[in-house]
């Protein structure tokens, strides 16, 4: 019995505890969710293709396609939500994807034929995002 | 038995009779879709021939004959058509569909009721075609050349009306058709129909953003005082639009960035927490005051969301200069390292060396993975960034010269997907330094074991664990 209880308070003891704010006095405020959001930089082509109505030259359809897309990814910031008990800090910063993009011809699954689309591609990091995170207050603040 | 006899006899009879007399029946009446083929401009050797030429060179050309009235489901089925000429891109098809259907304005306007009032509800490759038909019907009818007789103006602002009640997708499909169409150079909506866009966007609130979003021409062409007048108010008045900020913004600022760059950067601070707010401002910004003043601006106004806005100042004319000279200054006053940091992320178009120079001087760590990261970014690296990244990294322990394993991945990333030969190669070797060495920490080890994996032969990973868990 004294065996079981000493493993009890070891593991007790092992498991993590969620990350707490040492400093002063509790903020109790937490990270607010942020979603994922992609830009685009700069004019857009469109991925249509030419025609003559009535000898007149026009661009018909297609979607609008920018050269880049920058893809910021769901993070969380310190905005000042409140809630008891928790504090907001900062967390490790988050890569900020770049995608190239250009009008291609794509196939339709099924059809056999190739429309024109906006076809983009990894073109790496472009930058970091700050991210931040929800911790528990010491018990002592 | 003799009934049964009977019987046979009569339907050999009636067989016998169909084979020898059937065809001597009159035609069944032609279907709405024969009906609307083209029939000959002439009758045959009913007039001399000079005369019957005069008359055909009177005549438009074949690919312009406007079909007979047909019904509305061969209307339906022609947009089915269209739809389908489009996607197997055959332009001729394509254009002599589009030319039937144009051919008559009273049809382009049932196009737009079917769409709007649901009449395509189950039909997409329909509603996809009216699209289309619309688009090229907007483009077509503004133009002065062709020969079909219509009230461009109040086709346009019959689509304009029925947007709002034309339901998603197509609605922003057809918000597109409306912002891409022109004629030539000219968009179709211009100045003229700014006083219908705004009066429908107060009629539907609730698509005001999209209403909104078809003025991006008007903005960007405006050069009258008029016009000005109206983006001013809609400015003034419309400030949690972010989409009517955006544009009216950039027209306000391009006519007279001094007066409106600090109230624009007043509603920026104001917007605490409003991202699309925020990132409208600053897009009208950096598009649209000069350049000099564009970067000030931003660099007060940095946060890591504007990677886009810098980036689009870096490639105005003049944008580049601007953005290294606001970093100069702040580098040398040493002061704010995120503006720092957001400035050399504009600057795409600098030299490697000069990027290099950034890393190796500047005082902040996340101001020298940035100029590597913006140097690596959609070019190929030289081996000087490949040298400093190394170098860097080997001081990962100081942050005052270094910068810390995952941002270097990072960078190595970059050169692995935007370089080739020597410098791949380094990349790559950098990668499974780190992947292989139990000193980094495990998160950076799989990140550089999940960067190499595409670029190495398959089964390199296959009897690795890190941090206990196998690569994957």
């Amino acid at each position: 019995m004294q065996h079981f209880s000493t493993a009890v308070l070891l593991a007790a003891l092992l498991v993590p505890l969620p990350r707490s704010q040492q400093a002063g006095q509790c903020p109790n405020v937490r990270a607010t969710n942020v979603p994922a959001q992609v830009t685009r930089e700069g004019t857009s082509t469109r991925c249509g293709f030419g025609v003559s109505v009535f000898g007149l030259a026009l661009s018909i359809g297609g979607a609008r396609c920018y050269r880049n897309e920058f893809i910021y990814p769901a993070h969380q910031e310190c905005r000042g939500e409140r809630n008891p008990g928790t504090a907001c800090v900062p967390a490790p910063d988050m890569p900020v994807a770049l995608e190239h993009c250009e009008c291609m011809l794509v196939g339709v699954m099924g059809t056999g034929v190739a429309a024109p689309k906006c076809n983009c591609t990894a073109a790496g990091t472009a930058g970091t995002i700050e991210d931040a995170e929800t911790v528990l207050c010491s018990a002592t603040s | 038995m003799r009934w049964i006899l009977a019987c046979v006899v009569c339907v050999i009879v009636a067989l016998i009779w169909e084979q020898w007399f059937g065809a001597a029946r009159p035609l069944p009446p032609l279907s709405a879709q024969e009906r609307a083929r083209p029939r000959p401009a002439e009758e045959p050797g009913a007039r001399l021939e000079d005369a019957a030429a005069t008359r055909r060179a009177e005549l438009p050309p074949a690919t312009q004959e406007a079909p007979a009235a047909a019904e509305p489901e061969d209307l339906v089925a022609l947009l089915r058509r269209v739809a389908l000429a489009y996607a197997a891109q055959d332009e001729d098809e394509l254009g002599r569909l589009l030319t039937q259907l144009l051919g008559h304005p009273a049809r382009c306007e049932e196009v737009l009721l079917l769409l709007e009032k649901g009449g395509l509800h189950e039909d997409e490759l329909a509603r996809s075609g009216a699209v289309f038909a619309l688009g090229a019907a907007l483009s077509c009818y503004a133009s002065a050349t062709h020969p079909v007789e219509v009230d461009a103006h109040a086709f346009t602002v019959h689509v304009l009306e029925g947007l709002a009640d034309v339901p998603p997708p197509e609605q922003l499909d057809l918000a597109d058709q409306l912002i891409q169409a022109r004629d030539g150079e000219r968009y179709v909506l211009e100045l003229a129909y700014l006083g219908k866009i705004l009066e429908l966007r107060g009629l539907h609130p609730e698509q005001a953003e999209l209403y909104s979003s078809l003025l991006v021409h008007m903005s960007e062409n405006l050069s009258d005082a008029r016009g000005l007048e109206e983006f001013r108010a809609l400015f003034l008045t419309e400030g949690q639009d972010p989409t009517a900020v955006k544009l009216s913004l950039a027209a306000l600022l391009r006519a007279d960035a001094s007066s409106w760059l600090p109230l624009a950067e007043q509603l920026f601070a104001d917007g605490h927490g409003n991202a699309p707010l925020r990132s409208a401002i600053a897009y009208a910004i950096a598009t649209a005051a000069p350049v000099e003043a564009a970067s000030a601006s931003l660099a007060r106004l940095a946060n890591t969301g504007m990677y886009t806005e810098f980036a689009l100042l870096g490639m105005r004319e003049g944008g580049s200069e601007a953005l290294a000279a606001r970093y100069s200054e702040l580098a040398a006053a040493g002061g704010n390292a995120l503006a720092r940091k957001m400035l050399v992320s504009g600057l795409r178009t600098e030299d490697e060396a000069v990027m290099v120079g950034i890393s190796a001087t500047d005082p902040d760590p996340g101001v020298r993975t940035q100029a590597l990261l913006t140097s690596s970014l959609g070019r190929a690296s030289g081996p000087g960034l490949l040298d400093q990244l190394e170098s860097l990294h080997a001081q990962r322990g100081d942050p005052a010269h270094g910068i810390g394993t995952t941002q270097a991945l990072l960078v190595a990333g970059n050169v692995l997907i935007n370089s080739d030969g020597a410098q791949r190669e380094r990349a790559k070797e950098f990668l499974l330094r780190i992947a292989g060495d139990p000193a980094e920490r495990d998160a950076d080890r799989l990140a550089a074991a999940h960067a190499l994996k595409p670029w190495m032969p398959p089964g390199t990973f296959e009897n690795w664990e890190i941090g206990g868990q196998p690569v994957k």
